[in-house]
């Protein structure tokens, strides 16, 4: 065995050769992430922006409160955009303007004065403005695992002081070093030699980005050249511009929850409001300073650190040349900015719950937290406040008890768009939301379902029709026998079918469904939009099986459209990162029932309010606004539920227990309260659909429901199809003794 | 100073070594803060401060609106005018979208309606154009009606697109 020969050269060689092999595997890590793409950009769920128009309905304290949830600032003059000024019902508005998609709305100052709870007077600067729309509330994000998140950003749209301060601080020969900087850190080793311990790093801003982007936090010497020799290699491959535009997205400036802010852009709406390009000087200085300790610096909950840090960026930027010393000065003597609003990100999680399923049966979780698409949803948050506070009112008005649950569903009439939505009695914490979870029976909720289906066969059914509520027992398949029973303990006789809704008698309704056969009551809710399973049981047609508030409410969606039916939807447009529309939503529908049937069914819906079950609804509806509605109440008062509209919204409210128990409550002083009171304050328009072709008005008795007339005892008008009405007349002819029912009124007969 | 463009790979890696060693000897750089791992996942919560419905407004009513508001009606025309002019010009996508925002601002007007499944059926969906006008019927006066019948015996008739 001979000794090797020269072994240090040898070895030496052998080491360059890894070295070299080292350099090539980080060169193409380099190359291959370096892009436009290196940035994961989450999803972004906006509300529906707030359209201001002429004689748009919406009430001074409403206005606030959006722009509150903006982040407008209030001020004594709207100077800048995200500022507004008010005096009791007049408003000034510096409005940000947004990229909606298909077109833009311009930042500008507006002025607009509210009156008698509409838009009176609305302009800018030079004229007045048919319509225009706030920037939409961002009420959430998709982000991925790691929780980053950030605003891509192009280098032009950085101002110039804020590269200036940067560089000022950070990395002053930035433009001339080559990826390191051998004086930063001879500087930084003298002053760690002289403390004797690391007071100072020399890290380019080049580093910076290598070890944020590629490595991980250790601090070991073989992290460190690996970070040395792929700043020199970016250098090579890439130019300062385009180095600096990926540092200012990149760097991280702060975390709010589980979520990590990185870069300037995502910063400046973090923590002003405000897009990067209106940050002022001492905006700008705040967040380069920031860069050092984002969470020892975070102005919020250190204004006093925070405000030092500025003032020494600022006095860095006056002795860089970056400012002159005059506008130092100035900024210096600023407070710090930041926006101390309400963080409403997330602050609705039963919503973006509903939104995030309809994401995922079209989208890559993927796609979702890296393509930073923008998602503008159907949300309203004037009116999920409204919900909030009704429902909040009401269940604590039903007592102490905590474990009663509720949850609604709101939704626009016209569109099917769900503008509300509330998961449970805490509607700021994700957990169960009940609204979409909830497996409840329908109890009466069912019960238009079998009248349709009656009145659609107009020989046989008309609202006139007596229905039998007497004693029923149903033999099962399974040997059991199936009675049920008035929730009065008690049987009617002969009761006219438009009352027997109304009143929600249970035995005349099995008894209606039964003859007409349970299949055929399936095939009307499948019309109406229900598609989950049905049990094709007798009981079905007292609401058997287990549906959601929102099942419910698609359900009554159909119903209140006038027998179209429309899915409920609750995102309108998704946008690209570029802009591009992706995906519409549009309005979308197909009717499945006669219109004139759907009219009848009405009829006896708003017979529920005027004068059935539902009639606690106009202690708080003025009585001249028309709506109809259904109350439901199932065994032993387990849950409790209304789902009714007006012409211009739909709303399903359930009260009940998560462990099934009884409520005590009925729909009618349970979920109705909650109905009741939303839409008192909610609802603007009432139910007045024209009357369909083909509907003739008749006077009938009240209690036989023969033919009558006009000034007849007993008598009451009643729409019916054209020749479904009865033939066989009550003895009475007419007389002139008018006493107008809810009905005429509406009608404006008599 | 040394300019990066004129320096070979040797150059540099000699460069490399000697500012390797440098940088070692001058600590391995400040400490920076990290992003805080993932938690659990839980929305920000808003501020205890719950709004007092009682607080100083009167109970809101609903006030029905006259039928026919004039103010409304320059923010729906603007619109309408510009989805007229957006279908005549072959955009129907865009037509669409404006409409239904004009029904935003003004959900019961049967002329948004007639509009509406206009723009469907030049772009060939007819089914679509028939429930639209169908629908427009709940809300339509005198000619507007004609107009809307009119529409669905045209959807009717519409050859099926495949």
């Amino acid at each position: 065995m001979t000794r090797t020969r020269r072994p240090l050269l040898k070895l030496g060689i052998v080491l360059l050769v890894l070295a070299a092999v080292g350099v090539a595997f980080l060169d193409a890590r380099i190359t291959g992430t370096f892009s436009d793409k290196m940035w994961a950009l989450p999803a972004k769920v906006y509300a529906r922006p707030l359209e201001l128009f002429l004689g748009a309905p919406l009430r001074p304290e409403e206005l606030a409160y959006e722009l509150e949830l903006l982040g407008y600032a209030p001020a004594r003059q709207a100077l800048q955009p995200g500022q507004y000024a008010r005096d009791g019902a007049r408003f000034a508005i510096h409005a940000r303007g947004f990229d909606f998609p298909g077109d833009s709305e311009p930042a500008r100052r507006i002025r607009l004065t509210i009156a008698q709870d509409r838009v009176a007077t609305l302009a800018d600067e030079r004229a007045a403005i048919d319509l225009m729309r706030l920037d939409p509330l961002q009420i959430g994000g998709i982000y991925p695992g790691h929780g980053e998140d950030r605003i891509l950003l192009r280098l032009e749209e950085v101002p110039d002081t804020l590269i200036g301060g940067l560089l000022a601080v950070e990395d002053r020969r930035f433009f001339r070093h080559w990826g390191f900087s051998p004086f930063g850190m001879a500087r930084a080793l003298v002053s760690n030699l002289r403390s004797g311990r690391v007071v100072a790093g020399g890290s380019t801003i080049t580093q910076q980005l290598v070890k944020n982007y590629y490595l991980t936090p250790e601090r070991t010497i073989s992290r460190k050249l690996t970070e040395l020799v792929m700043a020199v290699l970016l250098e090579l491959h890439y130019d300062k511009e385009a180095i600096l535009e990926s540092y200012l997205n990149e760097v991280y400036l702060g975390q709010e929850g589980p979520r990590a802010i990185h870069g300037f852009a995502l910063a400046a709406q973090h923590y002003f409001q405000m897009p990067l390009e209106q940050l002022g000087l001492h905006q700008q200085a705040l967040l380069v300073g920031m860069i050092k300790g984002p969470s020892l610096y975070n102005p919020l909950r250190h204004p006093q650190r925070a405000t030092e840090r500025r003032n020494l960026v600022l006095d860095e930027m006056v002795e860089a040349g970056v400012i002159p010393r005059e506008a130092g000065m100035v900024a210096r003597a600023m407070p710090l900015g930041v926006s101390r609003r309400e963080r409403v990100r997330d602050a609705f999680p039963a919503f973006l719950d509903l939104v995030r399923r309809q994401l995922d049966e079209e989208y890559r979780q993927e796609d979702l937290t890296t393509l930073g698409l923008s998602i503008f949803t159907t949300f309203d948050p004037l009116l999920q406040r409204q919900l909030e506070r009704s429902s909040r009112q009401v269940m604590d008005g039903l007592g102490l008890d905590a474990a009663l649950e509720t949850a609604s569903v709101v939704t626009r009439v016209d569109s099917g768009e769900v503008v509300a939505l509330l998961g449970g009695r805490q509607p700021r914490y994700a957990g169960f939301n009940r609204a979409l979870d909830a497996r409840r029976p329908a109890g009466s909720l069912f019960k238009p379902a079998v009248y349709l289906t009656a009145l659609a066969e107009s020989s046989r059914y008309t609202l006139a029709t007596p229905l039998d509520d007497t004693h029923l027992s149903v033999a099962l398949p399974n040997g059991t026998v199936w009675e049920p029973r008035n929730f009065d303990r008690k049987y009617h006789g002969e009761v006219l079918l438009h009352r027997a809704l109304a009143q929600s008698h249970n035995v005349a309704t099995a008894r209606l469904g039964l003859d007409l056969g349970i299949e055929r009551v399936v095939s009307t809710l499948r019309e109406l939009g229900v598609t989950v399973d049905l049990p094709s049981v007798p009981a079905l047609t007292l609401g058997a099986g287990e549906y959601s508030p929102l099942i419910m409410a698609r359900m009554y969606q159909t119903i209140a459209a006038g027998g179209f039916r429309m899915p409920l939807r609750s995102i309108r447009d998704i946008v690209d990162a570029r802009g591009e529309p992706l995906r519409r939503y549009p309005l979308a529908f197909d009717r499945t029932l006669d219109l004139r049937v759907v009219h009848l069914l009405h009829y006896a819906l708003r017979g529920v309010v005027r004068e059935g079950t539902g009639r606690g609804v106009y202690a708080q509806l003025p009585q001249d606004f028309d709506v109809a509605g259904k109350t439901g109440t199932t065994n032993d008062n387990r849950d409790s539920w209304f789902a009714g509209f007006s012409g211009d919204l739909l709303a399903v409210t359930w009260i009940g227990r998560d462990d099934n128990g009884s409520t005590g409550l009925t729909g009618s002083n349970g979920a109705l309260r909650v109905w009741a009171d939303f839409m008192a304050a909610s609802a603007r328009r009432p139910l007045a659909y024209r009357m369909p072709d083909g509907i003739r008005l008749h006077w009938v008795d009240a209690q036989s429901g023969l033919l009558s007339a006009e000034g007849c005892p007993g008598a009451r008008l009643l729409p019916f199809i054209e020749g479904s009405e009865p033939v066989q007349k009550s003895p009475c002819t007419g007389s002139s003794s008018p006493v107008r029912d809810w009905f005429q009124k509406l009608f404006g007969e008599g | 100073m040394l300019d990066c463009q004129y320096l070979s790979a040797a150059q540099r890696t000699a460069a490399l070594l000697i500012v390797a060693c440098l940088a070692a000897c001058s600590g391995l750089g400040e400490q920076r803060e990290s992003p805080a791992g993932i938690s659990t996942p839980g929305g920000e919560v808003l501020g205890s401060k719950q709004p007092d419905s009682s607080a100083g407004e009167a109970t809101p009513r609903p006030a029905a609106p006259p039928r026919l508001d004039p103010a409304e009606g320059s923010a729906r025309n603007t619109l309408l005018a510009s989805a007229v002019q957006a279908r005549t010009a072959g955009d129907s996508a865009g037509a669409i979208a404006l409409l239904e925002r004009a029904q935003r601002i003004d959900p019961d007007n049967a002329e948004l309606y007639l509009e509406l499944a206009r723009t469907h059926l030049d772009a060939g969906n007819a089914a679509q154009a028939r429930a639209t006008a169908e629908r427009g019927l709940l809300y339509c006066r005198r000619e507007e009606c004609a107009a809307l019948r009119a529409l669905i015996e045209r959807a009717i008739r519409a050859p099926a697109r495949t």
